[in-house]
């Protein structure tokens, strides 16, 4: 099969001021040189911005949360591939994550791939285990203390002097300056995504960010780093340059070949005063930059598509430095119906990007 | 004398914006600035350098090209786009 008629599925089209990966990724997965497939958005909310991007998404299904468990997410994906026939699912959000590994066997019977950690690597770099990961990988990062009642918060100053950041097991990150803002750090984090809470010294410095595919035998497919240039009030980054550091590069293979990572991945990393570099985070899936590692050369998600398929991809090492990306909101022209029909059906097949002129026709 | 390998990573456009690819840090030079990076970076000497400056720049009776040189040095140096015991020798 040509590789380049594939039909690929990509989760999270959410992409507001504080977007998931998906639609980044479809994007550069449309950028694929000769690509004529067809690209599938995977929704979770009938109001996910991506789900009306008709111009780059050529259908839209609605997915089960991940808390409805792997029966209704794979009884879901079975019911897409009768409609559209998938090649290729990748997904961008950490918490599907588990439930996409468990189901892998079951994609693979029907044709589908991924391209995917399995859950013993996916829990080597979780937040509460990155420490170890740092010694065996011989990286450093911050000191870190797993936080699972909130009295333990009175006792943290005494091994993490505050300012400390207080992180949920899969998003999130607070800076707490003192006992009573880490309490309320803490109870914002539970509610969302449980314990343990996650507490980080902060490292002063600058942040750098890697977007990166492992070849799951410990090599590197690629990566690009950047430096974020704006930052939206949420501290996310609105805009960002591809940048030439070594250093960082080789970070980034060291972590691949100490986790023998399968996929792609997000390498969050902070460099001191003193040039040291240490690791705050593995996002285990694209960032929502990632858009910027095919603008500057290096189509990463499409490497994760080829390989996924089954076909080999050569390591690659080239990309444009000074390559930058910057964000723009726009408003997206959509009739109620298609809003009816995603809430009504769950998907929208071939729906296309309304114009004013056709609305007017 | 060497160039200082950094400095080779700097972007310089015609309007004196420099991005340094290394870290993403961008800033202003001006024509000055500019004359002095681009010297460093193909291993212009001190003397030369400073002969470089009173040449191709109009100075008036109170400037000291060696002075305005040592001090966008130290700016470099805090940038660390020279190393911290480079010395910019004749």
């Amino acid at each position: 099969m040509d590789p380049r008629l594939a039909t690929i599925a990509v989760t999270a089209l959410n992409a507001t001021d504080n977007p998931g990966p998906g639609i980044s990724v479809i994007r550069a997965l449309r950028e694929a040189p000769g690509f004529r497939g067809c690209l599938v958005g995977l929704a979770y909310d009938t109001m996910d911005p991506g789900a009306y991007a008709g111009d780059i998404v050529d259908d839209v299904f609605l997915l089960p949360y991940p808390s409805q468990g792997r029966e209704a997410l794979l009884q879901r994906i079975r019911y897409i591939h009768g409609r559209v026939g998938l090649d290729v699912i990748i997904p961008t959000l950490d918490s599907e994550l588990d439930a996409f590994i468990d189901i892998e066997d079951e994609l693979a019977a029907m044709g589908i791939g991924v391209f995917l950690p399995d859950k013993e690597h996916l829990q080597v770099r979780s937040k509460a285990r990155l420490a170890r990961l740092g010694d065996e990988a011989d990286i450093a990062v911050p000191p870190t203390r797993m936080i699972s009642d909130v009295a333990e918060l009175y006792r943290l100053h005494q091994e993490i002097p505050f300012p400390v950041f207080m992180k949920g097991q899969y998003y999130g990150a607070h800076l707490a300056r003192s006992v009573d803002e880490a309490v309320a750090a803490f109870h914002n984090i539970v509610a969302q995504w449980g314990v343990p809470v996650i507490a980080q010294s902060m490292v002063r410095g600058e942040e750098y960010d890697v977007v990166a595919v492992g070849d799951g035998r410990g090599g590197l497919v690629g990566a690009v780093p950047m430096k974020k240039i704006s930052l939206t009030d949420k501290g996310k980054g609105w805009a960002g340059v591809a940048i030439k550091d070594p250093a960082l590069i080789e970070l980034t293979q060291r972590f691949m070949a100490a986790t023998r990572w399968r996929g792609p991945c997000e390498v969050e990393v902070m460099k001191d005063e003193q040039g040291r570099y240490h690791l705050l985070e593995i996002n285990p899936r694209f960032p929502a930059w990632t858009f910027l590692c095919a603008g500057a050369g290096m189509n990463l998600p499409w490497a994760v598509a080829l390989l996924a398929m089954g076909i080999p991809v050569a390591p690659m090492h080239e990309y444009r430095v000074g390559t930058m990306f910057v964000r723009i909101s726009i408003d997206q022209i959509a009739d109620i119906s298609q809003l009816q029909q995603l809430s009504a059906t769950g998907e929208l097949i071939g729906s296309p990007t309304l114009t004013l002129a056709a609305q007017e026709a | 004398m060497h160039s200082q390998p950094r400095l080779r990573d700097l972007a310089i456009s015609d309007s004196g914006m420099v991005f340094d690819a290394c870290t993403g840090a961008m800033f202003t030079i001006n024509a000055t600035g500019r004359a002095i990076v681009e010297g460093l970076k193909i291993g212009v000497g001190r003397a030369a350098m400073v002969a470089k400056l009173r040449d191709g720049f109009e100075l008036s009776p109170d400037d000291d090209p060696a002075r305005d040189l040592d001090e966008f040095l130290l700016l470099l140096r805090k940038a660390t786009l020279i190393a911290h015991d480079f010395v910019l020798e004749d």
